[in-house]
């Protein structure tokens, strides 16, 4: 079997040491200061785990190399210790135990803020999750695997320093942000705390990845949110732009090849994930780290392999306005008997992946790092629906399956954004360079929720927190209550607007 | 085709057909992103011979030529240095290169 990244050698591996042996500088900057520094022979390397190799030039490939070992997903360094920064949240604790699961050294810090969040709101998890105790001793007894964790809040450099020079990671994946759009518009101190808390957050781990573990792969959780929905319909290329983008001037051309692309937030939220960007962007640039800046699109789904595998494994689902999204919000008013509540016309397009999905894009990610000093982007979505289209699709899977009566609400949309917009997406690299394919569509995974939702158990859980689904947070600061325009049976209303494209290979969309 | 400073006077100074040659850095984001051109120009028959080098394994022959931006384009031709421009490039702005210099 031909694996995705079998031909990836030292050069992109993380126990690589570079040992120093590099000269920071940028395009246009002389080579010439350090020649007496490094021999003509250029870069040698030194293998963390074979000391005994002495410097070598990074050559050998990851099919070679015996520390490197052949799973589903591609070669995997084997016991690669990961970090995952945010490792209780919805996304950390999934994907803790899938690499846990294929023989990663899992550690992970997290201060329960997004608990202490959702219990701000009035709301929580509705799906029961366990203290990370009982999720430890859980994932040992019924998956065998280790995982270790500190209660740490990110921002307490001093402690996470000490943490990270214990575990010496290969890989840190970075999913410890506050990840809501409405939480962050709800007045100054929302605000305030979430650009705090990740910009900030993130440019200190950068600071201490740079001086403990250089060659770690930095796994970033950005947005599709950052780049904005452009009314022009030009590409949302991923991050950067390809080599045959030109700009024109005055009869003149020139590539903009390499380049970061534009970015346009839509909440100070997503400000923070740009500052993000630019900051992993420079980070790469001065030290040589290395990166994937992951633009997520929009998560749905309660199922993986394991969390599936007993209660106390399971990962929260939140379906309050603050941090539910969308898809698993529907489901939830569904069951609740709530019209859907769709903001404005509907006809916003964005980007979407089911949970599963994401974990393996992530898994993809850590087994092809990138190299030295090199910042790659990847949009991270399989699908592009329009707002008032999923609705029609979790009403049609709740009532053909679960015999539910479902509507769907019109309602103000509280959030300033474009409600009608083109939107062409490029998601192209982890097909064509990490060998991803979708595997869930969204009628399994919405049909998964729905089982999940109507247990007993987590029906209860959602009727006590119903009131805080509606949308209450305006981004124009007000205060008052959202309306409701129209409330109308699925099926009723015609396609409109414009249509989404996804460019996912090379030649699709060319035409 | 990736060449080392090892390879540099067989596939570069003596070959026989005209050379392109681009210094790249794995920190150049311009440098990933032309990789594909490359690769696209490199299965065409387009009478040169395409070769690349990065410039911080291989500093030799980079010193010697002075190379400073990435990426950094080169035409040799009988192993004389004909050309050189410095940064990113359109597929239709390295086709053009490559015509005024055959």
């Amino acid at each position: 079997m031909i694996q995705h990244n079998e031909e990836k050698t030292c050069w992109n591996c993380p126990a690589a040491l570079l040992k120093g042996n590099v000269d920071f500088r940028a395009c246009g900057q002389s080579i010439a200061a350090i020649r007496d520094k490094i021999s003509e022979e250029g870069l040698l390397v030194e293998c963390a785990r074979r000391p005994d190799l002495g410097m070598f030039e990074p050559s050998i490939t990851f099919e070679q190399c015996p520390e490197w070992r052949e799973t589903q997903f591609g070669y995997l360094l084997r016991d690669m210790r990961v970090m995952i920064l945010g490792i209780d949240g919805y996304l950390g604790w999934t994907l803790a135990l899938k690499l846990a699961r294929l023989g990663c050294r899992v550690s992970g810090i997290d201060n329960y803020l997004r608990r202490k969040a959702v219990a701000e709101k009035g709301s929580m998890s509705v799906v029961p999750i366990a203290d990370m105790e009982t999720r430890l001793r859980t994932a040992k007894e019924r998956l065998g695997v280790e995982i270790d964790f500190r209660e740490l809040d990110l921002l307490n450099r001093d402690e996470l320093e000490g943490y990270l020079r214990e575990v010496q990671p290969e890989a840190v994946v970075h999913y410890g942000e506050i990840p809501s759009a409405p939480y962050s518009m709800v007045d100054a101190e929302h605000a305030i705390k979430t650009q705090h808390n990740n910009t900030l957050g993130t440019l200190g781990v950068l600071f201490l990845v740079k001086e403990i573990c250089p060659e770690a792969n930095i796994l970033k959780l950005g947005t599709m949110g950052e780049y904005g929905t452009p009314l022009t319909g030009r590409p949302i290329f991923e991050g950067l732009f390809p080599a045959d983008a030109v700009l024109t001037w005055r009869g003149q051309e020139w590539s903009m090849g390499g380049e970061l692309t534009p970015r346009d937030p839509a909440s100070f939220y997503h400000v923070s994930k740009v500052q993000d960007t630019f900051n992993v962007y420079e980070a790469c640039k001065y030290w040589w780290l290395r990166s994937y800046d992951v633009m997520q699109g929009v998560i749905f789904g309660v199922h993986t392999e394991e969390v599936s595998e007993h209660p106390d494994l399971r990962t929260r689902l939140d379906v309050d306005e603050w941090f539910g999204t969308v898809i698993n919000r529907f489901v939830a008013q569904a069951v609740l008997g709530i019209p859907l509540t769709v903001y404005g016309s509907g006809e916003q397009i964005r980007g979407y992946l089911a949970l599963e999905d994401a974990m393996e894009c992530m898994v993809r990610l850590l087994s092809s790092p990138p190299e030295p000093g090199q910042y790659d982007v990847v949009n991270q979505l399989s699908q592009l629906h329009k707002v008032k289209d999923l609705a029609e699709i979790v009403a049609r899977v709740g009532s053909q399956r679960h015999g539910l009566t479902v509507r769907i609400q019109r309602v103000e949309n509280p959030r300033v954004e474009a409600d009608e917009h083109p939107f062409l997406v490029v998601a192209k690299k982890l097909r064509e360079n990490l060998g991803y394919q979708p595997k869930t569509t969204l009628e399994v995974e919405i049909d998964k929720m729905f089982t999940l939702l109507l247990q007993p158990g987590v029906r209860g859980r959602l009727e006590s927190v119903k009131g805080t689904v509606f949308p209450k947070t305006w981004w124009s600061g007000e205060h008052k209550e959202t309306m409701t325009l129209e409330v109308y049976e699925p099926g009723n209303h015609a396609a409109a607007g414009y249509s989404p494209e996804l460019v996912v290979t090379e030649h699709n969309g060319d035409d | 085709m990736e060449i080392t400073d090892r390879e540099f006077e067989e596939k570069v100074l003596s070959s026989e057909k005209p050379v392109l040659l681009e210094y790249w850095a794995s920190w150049c984001p311009p440098c990933h992103t032309i990789k594909k051109v490359l690769k696209k120009l490199d299965e065409e028959d387009i009478g040169y011979s395409i070769v690349t080098v990065n410039v911080d394994r291989n500093l030799g022959y980079a010193s010697k030529y002075q190379v400073k931006g990435v990426p950094c384009f080169m035409i040799f031709k009988q192993g004389e240095l004909v050309h050189r421009e410095v940064g990113a490039k359109s597929e239709k702005q390295i086709r053009a290169m490559l015509t005024d210099h055959l």
